[in-house]
């Protein structure tokens, strides 16, 4: 028996009732005379504990003493890892192996040990090793060094390259946006889907601007309200009131006020429902959203009308619009006393501001269905 | 030839970024630009985006549905959303006009505008149009060269791969000028009423689009109408040509500049004025900028009093 030589001997105690052992870590076999590998190395040490993972350089005495069954020349082509249950990782599988072990970087293994992934990495790993010698890792910066690699000729051709291909993506890009304005032609009648694909909805322009004819009328929209006296009186009709003029004179008086987007508001809610009832009349078999055009008109009316009527003494029943368009004078007859000008008036079918039914005084129309929407 | 047009490109794009004074500008003009659009819908919120006025969120939903459309207003109807998101947009606009993370600023701008866009397209003209799109490709533009609280990149050079970026965003911008005006000169030319030289006339008997003194003084000038109504189209249809010539770019941008002031005075279309001023200011070259500084120092540099120069 071996006498107690320390203090440690003489206190041993069995292993049972001891602290528990030490995990036995993971062994990364490294090319130690490789660079990279070796900055590699560091970057990875720098992130985990050494009693989780130890370096072992391929070419060592520790080596082909611990791990015998690991051959000089297959550590030398790629890095392996021994696992604490002695099964070994080579190439692309090691790095999948030691990354699930770097704190942050288990999304890496688990995505590399995807099939498709594994074996694109297998082969990356495969191109790479050979050629691991013409990076240097140092100081936490990696460069490339080859005799035939001029870092600044490789520059000059990345610019080119790089310059070439934005003004090929600008030019791709306007290629499409000008087939988008340009009028119906062969390439938009048979490729309109793959221009319209292209454009919608980030790119989509139009450039008109007063083009090819200005506006020729001055349009201005008038509400009628139909309200029934709370004391159950007559239904009343309102007069025609003029909600544009105001708007229009307040929105002279300061071109940034709230009057410019709420005239513009009312001006294509309108507009766009007198248009759609317009083309639906001149073809009923037609598919156009009037309904959803309508119910915008509905809601508009409801909002504007709700200032304009006291609700304590009257209840709403319905309310409808006027488009009145008064054409300019031809420039030729501007001076004369009675220049030659055209008032015409398109009176919209009315709405019920809660989208109820229509009483019978106001005729069958329902804006619901809105097919039935009569204009005089 | 291949080589030799890649290699001119190449010092063309990454040897320095051109325009950063006029980007500067421009990104100072689009903050002004979205920032009036915020503080003019203020009052109004509900009604033009809220659910007191045409577009109630349903029916938004309902029409996003329809034409396929993206908004970050589709999350909620609530009125808090839709205030924290007219916020947070006047925000990012008041961070344009003073340059604080003008990049970041651009992209929620974008964003944001984007959405509201969506919200309701009715009270939109070709301005906002333009400005969304010009606003894209500001986000990777170096626009705080300039008139920026946080010169970020003013004192140093900024590097050949953002020089690149910058000018083909500039370069982008350009060829988006070059379609609006091609697009609408050819339009316009195409017009019978601009064709006789008249549609300015008509233009100014709108009441809506006619200053209301000016307007009727303006149209009873007929020498003045006609020659207006043909320069718009000269002007608008030489552009994509002259904007590729050193010595013409600046008459053309600064003609095309005169007609939007002129177009925001006579008939108070301010916003899309001033947006579409600030994408043209963006396209003049720096040394325009320097000499116009130049020139307006020594208009109002102090001037030598006699006797200084006799007591040296």
């Amino acid at each position: 028996m071996r006498p107690a030589t320390s203090v440690s001997d003489v206190m041993r105690v069995p292993p049972s009732i001891g602290p528990t052992p030490r995990k036995t870590p993971f062994v990364v076999i490294y090319d130690g005379e490789c660079r990279f590998c070796g900055g590699f190395k560091a970057w990875v040490e720098g992130r985990v504990s050494s009693d989780r993972l130890r370096f072992v350089p391929c070419r060592s005495r520790e080596r082909a003493l611990e791990f015998p069954e690991v051959r000089e020349s297959e550590c030398l082509e790629a890095v392996v890892i021994v696992r604490p249950d002695k099964s070994i990782r080579v190439g692309a599988d090691a790095l999948a192996e030691l990354a699930s072990l770097l704190p942050g970087w288990g999304w890496f293994g688990s995505m590399m040990r995807v099939e498709i992934v594994r074996r694109f990495a297998r082969n990356a790993y495969r191109w790479f090793a050979p050629r691991r010698h013409l990076v240097s890792c140092g100081y936490g910066v990696c460069q490339f060094s080859a005799p035939w690699f001029e870092p600044r000729r490789f520059r000059r051709w990345g610019e080119m390259a790089a310059a070439a291909l934005l003004v090929a993506g600008l030019a791709g890009h306007y290629s499409f946006v000008l087939l988008h304005l340009l009028p119906k032609n062969p390439v938009t009648i048979f490729y309109g889907d793959v221009v319209d694909g292209y454009v919608r909805p980030f790119f989509v322009q139009n450039w008109h601007l007063f083009a090819p004819t200005p506006p020729l009328t001055k349009q201005s929209i008038h509400i009628q309200l139909a309200l029934r006296p709370k004391n159950k009186g007559e239904v009343a009709l309102s007069e025609w009131i003029d909600i544009t003029s105001p708007l229009v004179r307040r929105l002279w008086r300061n071109r940034l006020s709230p009057a410019v987007t709420r005239q513009r508001t009312i001006e294509g809610v309108v507009g766009d429902y007198a248009n759609l009832l317009i083309r639906w009349k001149q073809s009923p078999e037609s598919k156009l959203p009037l309904n959803h055009a309508a119910r915008r008109y509905r809601f508009l009316l409801a909002a504007i009308a709700g200032n304009l009527y006291s609700e304590e003494s009257f209840e709403l029943l319905a309310v409808r619009a006027r488009l009145l368009h008064e054409s300019a004078p031809p420039i030729s007859e501007l001076g004369k006393v009675n220049p030659d000008e055209e008032l015409r008036s398109l009176v919209l079918p009315w709405a019920t501001p809660l989208g109820a039914g229509l009483p019978p005084e106001f005729g069958e129309a329902s804006l619901e269905t809105s097919d039935s929407g009569s204009m005089r | 030839m291949i080589i030799y047009c890649l290699r001119s490109l190449r010092v063309m794009l990454a040897r320095r970024s051109h325009n950063r004074t006029g980007a500067a500008l421009a990104r100072v003009g689009f903050g002004l630009w979205l920032a009036s659009y915020y503080l003019q819908s203020f009052s109004i919120l509900d009604f033009i985006w809220g659910e007191h006025g045409p577009f109630p969120h349903a029916e938004f939903l309902q029409m996003l549905e329809r034409t396929g459309g993206h908004s970050l207003l589709t999350f909620s109807a609530s009125p808090v959303m839709l205030n924290a998101m007219w916020t947070l947009g006047l925000s990012a606009s008041i961070c344009l006009i003073f340059g604080i993370k003008p990049r970041f600023a651009a992209l929620t701008s974008a964003v944001l505008l984007w959405s509201f866009h969506e919200r309701n397209p009715t009270i939109l003209d070709g301005g906002d149009n333009l400005g969304r799109i010009v606003l894209m490709f500001m986000i990777p533009m170096c626009t705080a060269a300039h008139l920026s609280l946080r010169r970020a990149v003013s004192g140093r050079e900024i590097s050949r791969m953002r020089n690149m970026i910058h000018n083909a965003a500039l370069l982008a911008v350009t060829f988006q000028f070059c379609m609006l005006y091609g697009a609408s000169g050819l339009a316009k030319a195409n017009g019978s009423l601009w064709q006789n030289g008249t549609a300015i006339y008509y233009v100014l008997m709108n009441d809506v689009y006619a200053h209301p003194f000016l307007g009727p003084l303006f149209s009873k000038h007929f020498l003045a109408i006609t020659i207006a109504s043909y320069a718009t189209i000269a002007l608008q249809v030489s552009f994509p040509f002259l904007v590729w010539s050193n010595r013409w770019r600046i008459a053309s941008i600064l003609g095309l500049i005169s007609m939007h002031i002129g177009i925001g005075y006579l008939m108070g279309l301010v916003r899309f004025s001033l947006v579409m001023s600030s994408g043209l200011a963006m396209l003049l070259p720096d040394e325009f900028y320097r000499g116009i500084f130049r020139a307006a120092r020594r208009l109002f540099a102090a001037p030598e009093l006699p006797f200084t120069a006799a007591a040296r």
